[in-house]
């Protein structure tokens, strides 16, 4: 796999996040249950006498702003290569950030939702394609409840698939990890939202019942559930309905081969010029491999049959790499099986294998010359 | 303003009514009432929006609490020189230009009620060690000083707002 692109999106994405560590205090505000009090107090004369004086007390308690935000920390597209699979330990993670800017701790549940094929991705473009299999979001070290702390995807580590007992001012990582599918083509775009919705603290340890608006009468003494959050992404999440929403996407890296294969006629035993395909002539063939994907193709094998009723010349191969410091092997066989550096005799196949093509219009190309029988 | 009035004259009536007997002991009876509210926009019958004042029951980080401290005088004589002080609560912020009463000039402390002083002379310590103009988040008390006397029967009001951190 080509380890170096993906490499240097895990590099990016990590400077991104060190970035977002510092969260500055977000305010969430005084928290709910707490009892506001006011004591006025008036002093009065009465034909220049001083009255007892008097006081008035008036009393609220600080309800349950709702309010969470949802921040997708990855600051371009995440880099995945066609193929790429969590089960062979390629882990394609998109990064969110849920945040508890409410004035109460919160449980939050957590879902994936794909953007349909052809709508806007965040990044440009539109979504072309779904990556695989739904598998749930899941949160940074859950297990052991670490909070407020950035961080990549640790398999095996991150697990969570709820967020539990988040206090106000307070963030948790989100990673989703998907795979790539091997159809998708390069610069082609998959699209999701992480849609995270609030659930009461209730009991640590488990997802706690949905959170749900106190619509009905004003009650001065009890705490009291009030939405507050904005508007997502997502598709219906809309202001103050208790859940908030954002948009990553992920962008196939891929090579983007072409290889075309011409000849041309060297010179023939009785033309001086314009040499024609007769039997004894010396034909050129020339193998052009181009990649105009973003990403470097690495072990491209190239093998090529000696056509029939023609014979190689020996030591006719020759090879270029638009990268100086490709690798280029050449083998020969004669039954196309068995293959060895020397010459074969007869050479009925070639096998040509260069270590790289970069990535952006970069070329290799193998000629070969074979006389007509 | 008159609704009040009509409210505080029925207050007077039923005090007359069910408790002259305790109210004559004295000569002059100051009431004191201190309402918290917060302004809802409701959509009317008629499908206005308007700004309704409601109790402040349903408050959050972030609303803006009006506290309205109203008086009235009950008794038979005029009761003077009526200084009316609150505190700013604790986890709120007083808002600027918010306090008002009609009669009453508005002086503020920023030191939990020792001394009070108009919002303009007004001196807090800055961070640096020296002494900066109070900004209204820092006001701890505000007072109402009423001028003149207020005669039997009347009532009136002071206001001021504050923010729920």
């Amino acid at each position: 796999m080509a380890g170096g692109r993906l490499a240097l999106a895990g590099l990016f994405c990590a400077v991104v996040l060190a970035l977002a560590v510092p969260h500055t205090a977000l305010a969430a505000g005084t928290a709910s249950g707490t009892d506001i009090d006011n004591t006025a107090t008036l002093d009065y004369q009465v034909s220049g006498i001083d009255q007892t004086q008097l006081s008035s007390f008036v009393t609220f308690t600080v309800d349950n702003k709702v309010d969470l935000t949802v921040v997708a920390q990855d600051g371009s597209e995440v880099a995945v290569i066609p193929g790429s699979l969590f089960g062979d330990g390629v882990y394609n993670v998109l990064t969110f950030r849920v945040t508890n800017v409410g004035n109460t701790a919160q449980d939050c549940s957590l879902n994936v939702v794909t953007v349909t094929t052809g709508s806007a991705a965040k990044f440009g473009g539109t979504d072309a394609f779904d990556m695989s299999p739904e598998r749930a979001p899941v949160t940074r070290n859950f297990v052991n409840s670490v909070m407020d702390v950035a961080g990549s995807y640790a398999n095996g580590t991150d697990t969570g698939n709820y967020i539990d007992e988040l206090p106000s001012d307070s963030f948790f990582d989100v990673f989703v990890v998907l795979d790539a599918p091997l159809t998708a083509a390069d610069g082609e775009i998959a699209s999701y939202h992480l849609v995270a919705t609030v659930h009461d603290a209730g009991t640590g340890g488990s997802l706690g019942d949905l959170t749900t608006a106190d619509t009905g009468a004003w009650n001065s003494g009890t705490v009291q559930v009030v939405f507050a959050d904005a508007a997502g992404t997502a598709t219906g999440d809309v202001q103050h309905d208790g859940q908030h929403s954002d948009q990553d996407d992920y962008e196939i890296a891929s090579a983007d081969l072409s290889i075309t294969k011409s000849s041309v006629v060297v010179s023939d035993p009785f033309s001086a010029s314009d040499p024609k395909a007769i039997p004894g002539a010396t034909i050129r063939y020339t193998i052009d491999i181009a990649n105009s994907g973003g990403t470097d193709a690495q072990t491209l094998i190239t093998v090529d049959q000696i056509p029939a009723n023609t014979m190689f010349v020996s030591g006719s191969v020759t090879t270029s790499n638009s990268n100086g410091g490709a690798t280029i092997t050449v083998e020969y066989s004669d039954d196309g099986v068995v293959w060895v550096g020397a010459e074969t005799s007869p050479v009925a196949y070639i096998r040509v294998t260069n270590s790289v093509v970069d990535a952006s219009t970069g070329t290799a190309q193998i000629t070969f010359d074979v006389t007509v029988d | 303003m008159s609704s009040f009035k009509a409210i505080a004259l029925l207050a007077v009536l039923m005090v007359l009514t069910f408790s002259s007997a305790v109210v004559a002991e004295k000569d002059a009876v100051v009431e004191l009432k201190t309402l918290a509210e917060i302004e809802v926009e409701v959509v009317t019958e008629d499908g206005e929006r308007e700004i309704q004042r409601i109790e402040a029951a349903k408050v959050i980080p972030g609303d803006e609490v009006i506290y309205t401290i109203h008086y009235a005088n009950v008794g038979p004589e005029p009761a003077e020189n009526i200084v009316i002080t609150d505190p700013v609560p604790e986890h709120m912020l007083y808002q600027d230009g918010s306090a008002s009463g009609e009669g009453a000039s508005v002086t503020f402390s920023v030191n939990d009620g020792k001394t009070f002083d108009v919002a303009k002379n007004l001196m807090v310590p800055a961070e640096d060690g020296s002494e900066r103009p109070a900004a209204p988040s820092d006001y701890t008390h505000v007072k109402w000083t009423l001028e003149g006397e207020l005669e039997p029967d009347e009532a009136g009001f002071v206001t001021f707002r504050a923010q729920l951190q």
